[in-house]
């Protein structure tokens, strides 16, 4: 019979870690690693979170019953929603709440500053100080072309990292720069090939210029979530540059857009911008001149920067913030080249 | 550096906590230095192998400074993190069962053969063969020493609970051992 079981048990030998393990530790935090760990007071009602779950699965089978045509639009484009710029909040919204309005709406753009050329990004994150390896890159390529007998802009992005590669084209109105269509690609290098998908845009739709909204006269406001945030999540790039290439910027100027889902136009987020200085900055691309710009989406206090070049508007480095750090995009070549 | 000597002194130290939680990596390198080895010997009786249990230690530490905002400093940094450390090693487990189905069989031929090797080595394949919540208290109580009242938070379930599952642990270890004897 065996009677101090537990004695037994307390003298079973066990290892040491591995030395290296604290290297480690400090080397994934460093990285940008984390982990939600269970701490006190986070014990999981199971009962209640079946219930939970039940309610969420009846109420998106009830939304893809009401809305098949919207399911469908963000289906042909999901290449680019499950992107990891794309904001997932952003897609949140929920109905009801405080409704919000472009603060200093912008009439005009100055189309002159649109034209042919090739950008190439790089973003980084930065955690704690530490700048982690280079996550994603951007290339936006504006081309001349013709389309249906019209003679068009031909804006691409080409974005991924080494895991994945995503392309994005959207085909303006030279004349206008209205949307004519938008064709989304994700190829993942697993399994190449695959199919481009498309949207076309409705002629006479209230998406204007670039992807960027006019909204009517009296309009009541936007619902938005209140953590929404500007630039590098919501904000997708194959439209973000050239948009930012034609605000009429200048020093102490302000002003405000309506910016757009890709596809369609419910519900546009405003977006206010804001020259708060002049800085040099010096990116791989060169060393540029640039306005320092704020952009804000007024539901939430948190301030994208955008360092825009004051000879042709490129967009050089932009930094939005993180709870810890930051997430960065540098210009990192472009052609023309830079003067 | 005020870090290091607030270290030697008492590792759970204010500066050190108020440290690791905004992230500096120094602070954080301390605490594993004062605490790793202890949650890592946790760890490794509840996983019951030497990687799982690295992998909950590396867990733990990775994810302190988010967790540290969470603690409210009234406790003592060593009983808090070694219930942090018990929590995720048991979500590893379950993560684990369910994972592989196959795990069950090849478990029962480990602890079927085990007896003839050693003393340890049949309390372990004893051990071993333990659900994954009768193991957690049996480790907890018997090995780290944890009252049930202490289980009963850590685990999420009530004092009663664990003593049940402590009896019928300990029955099926003490007959599992005296067949293999």
């Amino acid at each position: 019979m065996i009677k101090d079981l537990g004695g037994l048990l307390r003298a079973l030998p066990t290892p040491e870690p591995d030395p290296e393990l604290r290297g480690r530790i400090v080397t994934s935090r460093a990285a940008g690693a984390r982990v939600i760990l269970p701490t006190e007071g986070q014990h999981v009602d199971w009962r209640f979170a079946v219930r939970v779950a039940a309610g969420i699965a009846a109420a998106v089978l009830l939304a893809m019953s009401i809305f098949p045509r919207d399911r469908e639009n963000q289906e042909g484009l999901a290449s680019s929603a499950d992107a990891f710029w794309w904001a997932s909040e952003a897609q949140a919204q929920e109905p009801g709440g405080k409704r919000y309005v472009a603060s200093y709406p912008v009439s005009d753009l100055d189309r002159t500053r649109f034209g042919a050329g090739q950008w190439v990004f790089q973003s980084r994150v930065i955690i704690d100080g530490f700048t982690t390896d280079t996550i994603t890159g951007d290339t936006i390529t504006i081309a001349p072309g013709a389309s249906g007998g019209k003679a068009v802009w031909q804006i691409a992005n080409r974005w991924g990292s080494r895991y994945f590669v995503s392309r994005d084209t959207l085909t303006v109105d030279r004349e206008t720069l209205r949307p004519l269509r938008r064709a989304a690609a994700e190829r993942r290098l697993q399994r190449p090939g695959a199919a481009p998908r498309a949207f076309e845009f409705p002629a006479g739709g209230s998406i204007g210029p670039l992807l960027l909204a006019s909204v009517p006269a009296g309009y009541a406001g936007s619902q938005l979530q209140p953590f929404m945030r500007p630039a590098l999540g919501l904000i997708h790039y194959l439209y973000l540059l050239p948009a930012l290439q034609t605000l009429p910027i200048r020093d102490g100027w302000r002003g405000s857009v309506y910016v757009t889902w890709a596809w369609r136009d419910a519900n546009p987020i405003p977006l206010d911008a804001r020259v708060v200085g002049r800085e040099t900055q010096t990116v791989p691309a060169g060393t540029f001149d640039c306005w320092k710009i704020e952009l804000q989406v007024p539901s939430n206090k948190a301030k994208t920067i955008v360092w825009i070049s004051t000879d042709r508007h490129w967009v050089v480095r932009m930094r939005e913030p993180l709870r810890d750090g930051a997430m960065e995009k540098v210009l990192v070549a472009a052609t023309p080249p830079a003067p | 550096m005020a870090i290091s000597a607030a270290v030697s002194e008492q590792p759970e130290s204010a500066d050190l906590v108020g440290g690791a939680r905004n992230g500096d990596p120094a602070a954080l390198g301390m605490l594993y230095d004062a605490f790793g080895a202890g949650l890592f010997r946790l760890a490794y009786r509840l996983t019951g192998t030497r990687e799982d249990a690295e992998d909950v230690v590396h867990d733990v530490f990775v994810g302190l400074p988010e967790a540290l905002t969470r603690y409210d400093e009234r406790g003592r940094l060593g009983s808090w993190l070694r219930r942090v450390t018990a929590r995720v090693a048991l979500m590893r487990q379950r993560k684990a069962r369910r994972r592989q189905e196959v795990g069950l069989d090849s478990a029962a031929g480990v602890a079927s053969t085990a007896h003839v090797i050693s003393e340890d080595t049949a309390l372990r394949a004893a051990l071993d063969a333990l659900p994954a919540d009768q193991r957690a208290v049996v480790v907890l109580k018997e090995m780290e020493g944890y009252t049930h009242a202490e289980i009963a938070t850590t685990l999420g379930i009530s004092s009663v609970t664990s003593r049940v599952r402590l009896l019928r642990a300990l029955r099926r270890m003490r007959r599992q051992l005296e067949e293999n004897t």
